[in-house]
């Protein structure tokens, strides 16, 4: 059964979430199947990324 | 009923997520990267999950923090942005000023229609007492003849 989770944020902001959210699918035992990122320019000109990890659990 | 001076709820609803996390931030140390779930958020602020989870893009859109949704558990973390946000009550500030707007182009419109409304009363009205001047004006000549 495939799980989905997702990290969004500024670009420079990220790199703890995104970690801290891996840890948390190895926790569980979760194989990660694939990554798909997203981006967009908010107003003020940063960069706002959105990474979405798609992961299968083995029951 | 909804009051018109009361700030609307989108902005008191982002401005409670940021005080969580401020909270939370300064009572560590100051630490970034320190994540806090949006029930934790929900049982502090009394805010719907819902709620909470509508707005959030908001603040992740202005760069005030980074989210992370792992099969529906939903964790924040305040960045430097999102600090000086609440710090500066910038979203309470934002629904005072949108509230004076809303009020302000209301007025904008109430203000010349009311006017204009009462310069066709005053006219009617004085249309009425002219007559009756005019009136009193041919009897006084009459009584004189």
């Amino acid at each position: 059964m495939y799980k989905l989770a997702y990290v969004s944020g500024n670009s420079f902001d990220l790199s703890s979430i995104l970690k801290r959210t891996i840890e948390d699918i190895n926790v569980v035992g979760g194989k990660i199947v694939q990554i798909v990122q997203s981006q967009s320019s908010n107003p003020g000109g940063f960069t706002i990324v959105t990474i979405t990890i798609i992961y299968t659990i083995t029951e | 009923m909804k009051s018109p001076f009361l700030i609307d709820k989108s902005y008191r609803i982002r401005h409670k997520i940021l005080s969580v996390l401020y909270r939370d931030w300064k009572s560590n140390n100051r630490e970034y990267n320190r994540f806090v779930g949006s029930i934790q958020i929900s049982t502090e602020t009394n805010l719907l999950p819902d709620d909470i989870h509508e707005w959030q893009n908001l603040l992740v859109n202005e760069s005030e923090i980074v989210t992370s949704d792992n099969d529906g558990q939903v964790m924040m973390s305040i960045q430097q942005k999102g600090i000086s946000a609440y710090i500066d009550n910038k979203y309470l500030k934002d629904g005072r000023q949108n509230k004076l707007d809303g009020i302000w182009n209301w007025a904008r419109i109430v203000i010349p229609l009311g006017t204009l409304i009462l310069a066709g009363y005053n006219y009617y009205v004085n249309k009425g007492l002219t007559a009756k001047i005019k009136e009193i004006e041919n009897k006084i000549t009459q009584l004189k003849k």
